[in-house]
């Protein structure tokens, strides 16, 4: 579905990704995990349409990716959850949603609404609130509810657990269980490594831009301490 | 340290600016304008003087927003200052007299040689940028910008009011003008100490700075405290073109020190190159030839047919803003004049810099920007 | 007491102005963090647009509406949007650039020498309201000023492309992120603007009976100054800061007397320099915090 080959980019003239290499098969559950300024975050950018220079490929279903705009992007299926969320503060939830539902949608806007909401009470709650006044982890809920309601086929989340208690976490991860359980492949991006591996079916280890190491989730469980070692044995 | 500023720190090395690269700058700055006042008809011969204070302020605009990176839409106001005061002290005493009656006791009194007055017009333009820089240097560009504009706008309505001392609208006239060649004279000596200045650690440290804010802070450079210096020493330089350009031309106004010339200059700074000195000398000239082609065209020397009036604004507006958007970082895109070790690149081994970057991000204030990971 | 009311009067149309002036400042300040200074030429296109037509009479408003959003349109597409990634000192210089150019080649084509002419002559007559004289034009502008505000508020808040324009307003990538396309945010909201500069451009012709190729530059300032006193970026704040400059230009006409009152405009920009610097969220406190993802 999604295939990345050779790609390197350049960000303020530093070199963000070197040459990295992956695929996430149709409805994978795919983790990219690696410690502070590895490049995830630039990967992640770049697929959404808001990356830097780029040499290499990346396609999804056969279609190229790099250059495209963002909206374009949208179009073709794939919605990111961005690092840090970037709910719109100032619009209410409702509206929130509303940004991203689809023009083919409109017509069906309450059923698409309130299927956001079934999946997600807790946002539920605050459907009149602005949406700087939910909590962090109503406001993680309320950004993947956001990229869902563009009927993504490929969704993307940039460090969705950050900043978020562990029971909120967890609930975050058993929404995304459930979002790959309705067909939705699923691309995450972490620096909790527990919670990655569990989740993830193939995972890859990104650290200097590079791809250190990747494999199927059992297998790098075992490889604990080399993974520490990336993270904590230095740059 | 992380890679970004394991790179500053490279980059911020000492540097090679080596007098011979200095002397060649100059010379060609005679050479150019020397013939011009040499062999020149009247006319050219006022046509490169104000050219020549043109770039002078253009330079005091590099000083500023080339080696920080912060723009300024009111420096014109340091020029105005630097003009208004000069050329107060430059009207012989019995003219003055008979001419602004109104002028406060000490002011009519008072009467300078031009060198003098060349020191006061920079001095003051100094001043009330210090007085000014001190309010905004904390504040994030943008607003440091605007307020800049806001200072220019209210300048000129002093200017146009307060008649006792500026004569209103009407403007100075009467100013004891000087020789050509001592502009010129003025004019290499502050390009040679605006290149010392640039050579200085400090102004590497500020063109850091420019390139990576956040960097240039991990690393412990005083940002702020450098671009107030760069403020302040750029409007002296402003205030000593200001100072010429009453010296020379013998008469001022309030509306020559306003929006045009502010465009002008930005147009000549951004068109050479804002990054590097040569860029800034350098857009001058070109811009200065491009209005001058087209006034020729304007009075029907060029073409069969006469260029409408104010195709000359027209074109310089037009050139801008193909430089803005082809080639943001102008003609010598940050290449400082150095024969030597580097030729490409700036002086620092510094990269150019981009001022419209093909990353689809925020707008950001100069300087800032989030850094994914 | 007449006076006073006649006052107040005064200032609710000069602020009504004003706030015509402002809000497509602010509008697309808070869409693109440009301020577009531009938009003078805008008025003076729209109000060379109705000088041309003014044959046609109140007809020649969509003449002017017409050719307002064609140039908006085209100096977008020219000047800002390839320099769409730039940061916001660059786009500053592009407008003042476009602003340049529009106005020299109003100058090439038209002359310097101001064109009278008057659409509706009628405006400047005075109707007795309660013992109070007050021109069509003042009652006009206020009520324009009045529409503006309830169009403006219905279209952000209860239409699905005004909420999209808020969202993108509020972080303009991730609503590309969202699907919501951008060229097409930034076109409507350039279209508002040239709607309000025909608008402005009514007003101040009918005002001063003229148009001229630099009858923009005063207006574009006013807006600016009211939009910074207000709070960049909010358009709450731009109604409120023009208000408060009608209001104080009134203030400043009546109390200030002899050589005071010829400063008063550097006593504005004063304070516009000091909210930029002190308060840069604007004396309401309403802006858009600068430099924010």
């Amino acid at each position: 579905m999604l295939e990345v080959g050779e790609l390197s980019v350049r960000f303020d003239g530093v070199e963000a990704l070197r040459s990295v290499s992956m695929t996430v098969p149709e409805g994978g559950r795919v983790a990219v995990i690696g410690p502070n300024g590895a490049g995830k975050s630039s990967l992640m950018n770049l697929l959404a349409g808001v990356g830097g220079k780029s040499s290499g490929r990346a396609e999804f279903n056969g279609r190229n990716l790099i250059g495209q705009t963002p909206e374009k992007i949208v179009s073709m299926g794939i919605a990111l959850v961005p690092e840090g969320r970037r709910i719109f503060g100032p619009l209410s939830v409702e509206e929130n949603l509303l940004v991203s539902l689809p023009k083919a949608d409109s017509s069906r806007r309450s059923e698409r609404l309130e299927w956001a909401f079934e999946l997600f009470p807790d946002v539920a709650r605050h459907r009149h609130d602005p949406a700087r006044e939910l909590s962090g982890g109503e406001q993680q809920q309320l950004a993947i509810a956001r990229a869902l309601l563009t009927n993504p086929s490929l969704l993307m989340l940039d460090e969705p657990s950050f900043g978020l208690a562990p029971k909120v976490v967890e609930m975050v991860m058993d929404a995304l269980g459930r979002i790959h359980g309705e067909g939705t492949s699923i691309l995450l991006v972490e620096q909790n490594i527990g919670e990655a591996l569990e989740f993830a079916d193939h995972v890859y280890v990104l650290s200097n831009g590079r791809v250190q190491a990747e494999g199927s989730a059992s297998d790098l469980r075992q490889q604990r301490d080399m993974i520490s070692n990336l993270y904590f044995g230095g740059v | 340290m992380s890679r970004f500023t394991s790179n500053l720190v490279s980059r911020v090395r000492p540097g090679h600016r080596e007098p011979g690269n200095l002397g060649f700058l100059l010379l060609v700055v005679v050479a150019i304008w020397g013939a011009a006042f040499m062999f020149g008809t009247r006319s050219l011969v006022d046509i490169a003087t104000l050219s020549l204070i043109q770039m002078a302020i253009v330079i005091g605009l590099y000083m500023y927003i080339g080696e920080s990176g912060v723009f300024s839409f009111g420096h014109i106001a340091f020029v105005a200052i630097g003009a208004y005061v000069a050329g107060i002290l430059c009207i012989p005493e019995a003219t003055k007299a008979v001419i602004y009656p109104d002028m406060p006791g000490f002011l009519s009194n008072t009467s300078t040689p031009w060198y003098v007055a060349l020191l006061a017009g920079g001095a003051a333009a100094g001043i009330l940028a210090l007085v000014v820089g001190l309010m905004t240097f904390r504040s994030p560009p943008m607003n440091a910008a605007l307020a800049t504009f806001a200072l220019l706008l209210g300048l000129n309505v002093v200017l146009e009011q307060w008649s006792a001392v500026t004569n209103g609208t009407g403007g100075i006239t009467n100013i004891e003008t000087i020789d050509p060649w001592l502009a010129l004279a003025v004019v290499a000596i502050v390009i040679t100490v605006v290149w010392f200045i640039s050579g200085t650690r400090q102004s590497r440290m500020l063109r850091a700075s420019r390139e990576d804010v956040f960097a240039a802070r991990a690393i412990g450079i005083n940002v702020e405290r450098l671009r107030l210096r760069s403020f302040v020493s750029s409007a002296v330089v402003c205030g000593l073109a200001g100072a010429l350009f009453a010296q020379t031309q013998g008469t001022i106004s309030p509306s020559l020190f306003f929006l045009p010339l502010t465009l002008l200059t930005l147009a000549m700074l951004v068109i050479g190159g804002q990054s590097s000195l040569t860029g800034a000398i350098l857009g001058s000239v070109v811009v200065t030839v491009w209005s001058e082609f087209l006034a020729r065209g304007e009075s029907g020397d060029l073409f069969p047919f006469e260029l409408p009036a104010s195709s000359t604004q027209l074109g310089i507006g037009l050139l801008l803003l193909l430089v803005l958007i082809f080639r943001p970082d102008g003609l010598t895109r940050g290449w400082e004049f150095l024969i030597g070790r580097r030729r490409r690149g700036s002086d620092d081994g510094l990269p150019p810099m981009q001022t419209a970057t093909p990353v689809s991000r925020e707008p950001v204030p100069d300087g800032g920007g989030e850094r994914p990971d | 007491m007449d006076t006073l009311v006649q006052d107040i009067i005064s200032a609710l149309a000069l602020g009504s102005l004003y706030a015509i002036y402002a809000l497509p400042i602010a509008l697309l300040f808070g869409v693109m963090r440009l301020i577009n200074f531009a938009h003078g030429e805008l008025i003076m296109v729209a109000g060379f647009a109705l000088y041309l037509s003014r044959d046609l009479g109140l007809a020649s408003i969509l003449v002017a509406l017409v050719a307002c959003v064609v140039v908006a349109l085209m100096t977008e597409r020219v000047a800002f949007r390839p320099l769409r990634d730039a940061n916001a000192s660059t786009l500053l210089i592009s407008s003042f650039a476009a602003s340049f150019v529009l106005q020299n080649l109003a100058f090439v084509i038209f002359g310097s020498l101001p064109k009278t002419f008057s659409i509706a002559d009628w405006m400047l007559e005075s109707v007795s309201i309660w013992g109070i004289d007050v021109s069509w034009l003042v009652i006009l502008t206020i009520a324009s000023a009045l529409v503006w505000f309830v169009l403006l508020a219905l279209f952000l808040e209860r239409t699905t492309l005004g909420i999209k324009m808020r969202a993108a307003a509020e972080d303009f990538n991730m609503a590309r992120m969202c699907g919501i396309p951008a060229n097409l945010v930034i076109a409507i909201a350039f279209s508002i603007t040239a709607a309000l500069a025909v608008t402005g451009a009514f007003f101040l012709t009918m005002r001063s009976g003229a148009v001229s190729p630099s009858i923009g530059i005063e207006p574009v300032v006013l807006g600016f100054v009211a939009t910074v006193i207000g709070g960049l970026g909010s358009l709450r704040g731009a109604i409120a800061g023009a208000y408060l400059l009608g209001g104080l230009t009134v203030l400043f006409q009546v109390m200030l007397s002899g050589t005071i009152l010829d400063f008063r405009d550097a006593l504005v920009y004063g304070v516009v320099f000091l909210v930029l610097v002190l308060r840069p969220e604007g004396i309401l406190g309403t802006a858009t915090p600068e430099g924010r993802a």
